[in-house]
């Protein structure tokens, strides 16, 4: 099995018109027989969360490399290795950065990949999508209620003021829309499905077999600025952005490029479509899966 | 017309035309964006007497790309013309990154034969849509500058001005390239000015005299040309051609 990745950011119109820097941040690796991709959001109203987004995703792809050199064969443990490392950094690095607390407000959403399995993990929202060989794609996207998503760094201290918070929301704050799409791009109704505040903090998994990852042919991950790309509604925007003309190098960069220019250059609905493109920043990264013969 | 190692050969549209380049499957690891570069030189028997000082000034515009900023975004074709090569063209290079051109071995010019003016615009405008449209299907960011440097008119060619003007307008509609700019330039060629001018205007081109050919003035024109390369590589991304290419030489 040969992992390619790759990965993407790019400045939402509204940061970019406010002369505010892109909060998002996306990192990617990949070594013998395994790959990690992630992306993350900073909250908008935080502080300093470009350099925020930017440590969690840092912390995270430590946490998936050292987990990979820990317990390569166990995929079980990962999620809890990986958030462990990550609350191991951002509690040290923020103190030695000088940074407030709220500046290391910001998402992760990562994908592992192993000659294993694989998985895919949300922490706060975004969004997912596995597309299959056949041309097929699974898609998701979690969201909080009210805009006001979980974020890795309250488990450093704050974890039980946001369980309370989110509680006032109602029973299960937190909201996955599934959607299967054939390998026509058509598809039916959603799958929805709703987490308790609780549930949410510790993460949602969605776990791939070995069986099942012979079947696919990538993984990708984004942060929320996929669902809100000016008159392109989020289902689109991911087909487009991962209609691969080919997997090297830059591969992720040049597809967000292109589509992006193409979404801003594209006017179908005057009315409901301005040509921004991305209202707000966007990430993305991918684990490309290919048979190798071994 | 001979093709290098490792360069795939391709066909402009329909016509018997052809040309080479590096596959794109090679570029990934080398950039996302290119401007294809295509020096086209005319080796007449009128150029005998500066064939080795014209050959100078291709190998230091080539040179002096290296420097530029932009260099790994450059993809150049070299090209000669004459009714004495085969199909009047030679290519001494197809499209190929610079790192992978060696200008010591450029060939010397033996000049000899009449002009194929508008078979070498047709050649260097078409080879720059027909890649840059294959570049940007596989989403990699495409513009394209051509250049035709001689000391005459056309008087021996298959392809006509408005073949040369449709491949320009292409271009210039961003149907194959987000954009493309074609300079034919004169040197030593004050008496065919008008002509020269004319075909250019006809063709969508621009067209800038380099005087006589004295070894300053050919100096002068690599600089112009390399200048000319940096300006339009600059220019990608903001999809319209450079607005800085020098009004004169």
């Amino acid at each position: 099995m040969k992992l390619t990745v790759d990965h993407y950011f790019h400045i939402g119109h509204m940061h970019y018109t406010s002369g505010k820097p892109c909060q998002d941040h996306a990192l990617s690796l990949s070594g013998t027989g395994f790959a990690g991709v992630v992306v993350s959001d900073g909250c908008s109203s935080g502080g300093n969360t470009d350099i925020g987004s930017r440590i969690i995703s840092c912390a995270t792809v430590q946490g998936i490399i050292d987990h990979r050199n820990a317990s390569p064969n166990s995929l079980q443990t990962a999620t809890q290795s990986i958030v462990t490392r990550q609350k191991q950094i951002l509690s040290s690095a923020r103190p030695l950065l000088g940074l407030a607390e709220n500046d290391l407000l910001a998402t992760c959403v990562y994908a592992y990949a192993s000659e294993i399995g694989a998985l895919i993990s949300i922490q706060g929202d975004g969004a997912y999508a596995i597309k299959h060989k056949s041309g097929s794609m699974i898609i998701g996207k979690f969201e909080w209620l009210d805009n006001m998503p979980f974020y890795p760094a309250y488990r450093e201290r704050n974890l039980e003021i946001f369980i309370d918070a989110q509680k006032k929301n109602g029973e299960k704050p937190y909201t996955n829309e599934t959607f299967y799409l054939d390998s026509q791009g058509h598809y039916l109704s959603p799958i929805i499905n709703s987490y308790t505040a609780e549930e949410g903090v510790n993460g949602i998994q969605i776990p791939i077999s070995v069986d099942e990852l012979k079947n696919i042919e990538l993984i990708a991950v984004f942060t929320d600025g996929v669902v809100q790309v000016d008159g392109v509604t989020w289902i689109d925007a991911i087909k487009e952005f991962l209609a691969f003309k080919n997997f090297g190098g830059g591969f992720c960069r040049r597809r967000m490029k292109r589509a992006i220019k193409d979404f801003q250059s594209i006017i179908k609905d005057p009315q409901n479509n301005t040509g921004k493109g991305p209202q707000d920043d966007i990430a993305c990264a991918v684990i490309h899966i290919e048979d190798d013969g071994g | 017309m001979r093709f290098d190692q490792g360069m795939e050969e391709n066909k402009i549209g329909k016509t018997a035309f052809k040309f080479s380049a590096i596959g794109i499957d090679k570029l990934a690891d080398i950039a996302d964006e290119f401007t294809l570069v295509t020096i086209a030189v005319d080796i007449t028997g009128s150029v005998d007497g500066f064939e080795g000082e014209l050959k100078k000034m291709l190998t230091t515009a080539i040179e002096s790309c290296r420097k530029n900023p932009r260099s790994s975004n450059l993809l150049v074709r070299v090209i000669l013309f004459s009714s004495s090569l085969r199909g009047g063209i030679q290519e001494i290079h197809g499209f190929k990154p610079l790192s992978d051109i060696d200008t010591n071995s450029y060939p010397d010019f033996h000049p000899s034969g009449l002009t194929p003016l508008y078979d070498a615009a047709f050649s260097a405008v078409g080879a720059t849509n027909e890649y840059g449209k294959n570049l940007m299907t596989q989403d990699y960011n495409a513009n394209g500058i051509v250049f035709i440097i001689t000391d005459g008119i056309n008087n021996d060619s298959t392809a006509t001005v408005e073949m040369v003007k449709t491949e320009i307008s292409r271009g210039v509609k961003k149907e194959t390239i987000e954009s493309i700019i074609g300079i034919v330039i004169g040197i030593n060629a004050q008496m065919y000015e008008a002509k020269l001018k004319e075909f250019a205007d006809e063709s969508g081109m621009r067209y800038r005299d380099a005087k006589d050919a004295t070894p300053q003035n050919l100096a002068k024109l690599a600089d112009f040309v390399s200048q000319s390369i940096s300006s339009q590589s600059q220019s990608l991304g903001t999809g319209g051609p450079s607005q800085n290419i020098a009004a004169r030489i």
